[in-house]
């Protein structure tokens, strides 16, 4: 499928540069300032935007394997909160159903890790919390190499294809 | 016709009494939850009420004026002018817009440039213009910030919240460094670091030493010392944030919380708190280097001093000097904006109090950059759409400093 949406930024991104902000006034320093930050969004997104299913599908996968781990700490029954059905295997691939998937993952692991804090056995708070420290850890090192292109993250592992498939220059660890 | 439209009309008028019950609840809900200071619940019940219904939208300068006359003509006596309206460029939050009023103060005929700051529909920290005002009209003389002159909580007269202060002149970053947003990691230089950093501390012990039962800041709740009351309202503020505007939840973010509630420290004593004290929030003059005004107070409140020291400290507002030392907010060493400070306040510095506000300070980053930005970016309600979603990088990488933080605690 041509033009890709890579393709398509690019286009969006050459015409700004060479047409529109060289068109916009001068002396109009908001509307200057609003074009720098769409250029430099636009290089952000051409750096991370073929790896959001990616993205989504590790986070899905990442969440229901915790929520299964907390679920085994058995000094609070489980309830319907703490559940998510699992994915119908049919079900075409699509970003948005991954995207879905892992927020509902992600709202039963807090429900879940909130009982546990409030009720739970001193073992199983403490095996709660050492389950989230590590998904914390690794869940930061993919943000950190996908918010790379804003300049804000210190610390970039590499880019978020080669975190997301293991191959970063920086290994991603868990918490110590 | 009338038959088909009238009970549709009805439905429709159903559903948005039953909307409007819901956000009602909601409302009740979070307060029950987490308690905060009265004009905190008001400004924050306020966004609640306005999701889904009000979005930004540009306003012609035109429209601006015509307004902004209006609103001075209840306040002056005397015949005036607005001219040369724009907005300016810079900030994070609120809309501004400079102008030149010719106006009479005291018989006095004055020509003064002004700045209109405005709410938009939604901001990534909600507060209070009112708040903002009396602190700096009760900070006029004994710090350098810009004088206030007229504010505004009623939608009705500018269409926002707003307030009018005076121009204040100077540069937020040298003009011949490195330009970024807002001032973040603004890289001075010896010869100005000199200069600044004498007075940014000195400018922070003052504000702390000031005892806040001598200024009226009747917006402001009044924590009680020795207690964790104060504390408890800042968390129950960012907590009900977090709760309102975030689209998901975050390890990171459960982590905190707990962390921050488990360990609150007593305020040994009520300051004024700046809320947003650092680089890039000061302006001052390029050529003798003093510091012409502090700027960006909305988050103040009354608290702990070591709320703003720890924030002045963050690892992203500061860099390494040449011998390899970090620089606070790119100033001052640690060891030397510590001893100043103490000398200068009288007023002591605990390293556990400045852990704790260091993982607080990150906890707001996080909900403000995180939660906030995105979602009022998703609703349009901010006149900077495409800033907000760029600044959720400061939130990522704020999240990643608090893992670490909160490593092994």
């Amino acid at each position: 499928m041509v033009p890709t949406i890579s393709q398509q930024l690019r286009g969006i991104r050459s015409a700004m540069v060479k047409s529109i902000v060289p068109a916009l006034p001068a002396d109009d320093s908001f509307v200057q300032e609003q074009a720098g930050l769409v250029l430099a969004t636009l290089e952000w997104v051409l750096d991370v935007q073929e790896s959001e299913t990616l993205y989504e599908a590790t986070e899905r996968d990442e969440y229901r394997e915790l929520l299964d781990r907390l679920s085994a700490l058995s000094s609070v029954p489980t309830t319907d909160a703490h559940a998510v059905p699992a994915p119908d295997p049919s079900a075409i691939p699509d970003l948005a159903l991954l995207r879905a998937e892992a927020r509902a993952l992600k709202v039963a692991v807090d429900a879940r890790v909130t009982a546990i804090a409030a009720d739970g056995s001193a073992e199983d708070r403490a095996a709660a919390r050492e389950l989230l420290v590590g998904v914390a850890a690794r869940q930061s090192a993919r943000e950190q190499a996908w918010f790379r292109m804003t300049g804000f993250p210190s610390e970039v592992p590499g880019d978020i294809r080669s975190v997301l498939t293991g191959n970063a220059t920086t290994p991603v660890r868990d918490a110590e | 016709m009338a038959g088909v439209s009238f009970p549709a009309m009805v439905t429709t008028e159903h559903a948005l009494t039953s909307a409007s019950e819901g956000v009602e609840r909601r409302i009740e809900e979070l307060r029950r939850r987490h308690p905060v200071e009265p004009a905190v619940d008001e400004v924050l019940s306020t966004k609640l009420r306005r999701r889904g219904h009000d979005v930004h939208t540009a306003r012609s300068v035109e429209d601006i004026s015509e307004r902004l006359h209006a609103f001075l003509a209840h306040r002056l006596d005397g015949p005036f002018t607005i001219s040369g309206l724009a907005r300016l460029p810079g900030g994070a939050s609120k809309e501004q817009f400079g102008f030149d009023l010719e106006w009479t103060e005291n018989g006095e005929p004055r020509r003064d440039r002004m700045v209109l700051r405005m709410n938009p529909p939604a901001s990534v920290v909600e507060t209070h213009r009112v708040r903002e005002f009396q602190l700096l009209r009760a900070l006029e003389g004994v710090l350098p910030v810009p004088r206030a002159y007229w504010v505004t909580q009623d939608h009705a007269e500018l269409g926002e919240p707003a307030m009018v202060c005076g121009f204040a002149r100077g540069v937020a970053a040298p003009t011949k460094g490195e330009h970024r947003a807002s001032g973040l990691g603004t890289v001075y230089g010896p010869k100005l670091r000199a200069k600044l950093a004498p007075q940014f501390v000195a400018h922070l012990a003052t504000l702390h030493a000031l005892d806040p039962s001598t200024v009226a800041l009747d917006a402001f709740g009044v924590p009680a010392a020795g207690t964790t009351q104060g504390v408890d309202w800042r968390l129950g503020m960012w907590d009900r944030v977090w709760e309102e505007d975030s689209f998901e939840p975050h390890p990171t973010v459960t982590l905190t919380r707990q962390w921050l509630w488990d360990n609150r420290p007593p305020i040994d004593r009520i300051s004024i708190v700046h809320g947003d004290y650092r680089n890039g929030n000061f302006l001052f003059d390029e050529d003798t280097g003093e510091i012409t005004a502090i700027l960006d107070w909305e988050l103040s409140h009354l608290g702990d001093r070591h709320h703003d020291l720890a924030y002045a400290m963050l690892g992203g507002w500061g860099h390494l000097d040449d011998e390899g030392r970090f620089l606070c907010s790119g100033l001052v060493d640690t060891e030397t904006f510590i001893a100043e400070y103490e000398r200068i306040s009288g007023l002591s510095v605990d390293p556990e109090r400045l852990r704790y506000y260091t993982v607080l300070n990150m906890y707001w980053v996080v909900v403000a950059t995180s939660a906030s930005g995105i979602r009022i970016t998703e609703d349009r309600m901010t006149h900077l759409d495409v800033m907000m979603n760029f600044l959720s990088g400061l939130g990522a990488s704020s999240m990643a400093e608090l893992n670490r933080v909160l490593e092994g605690a």
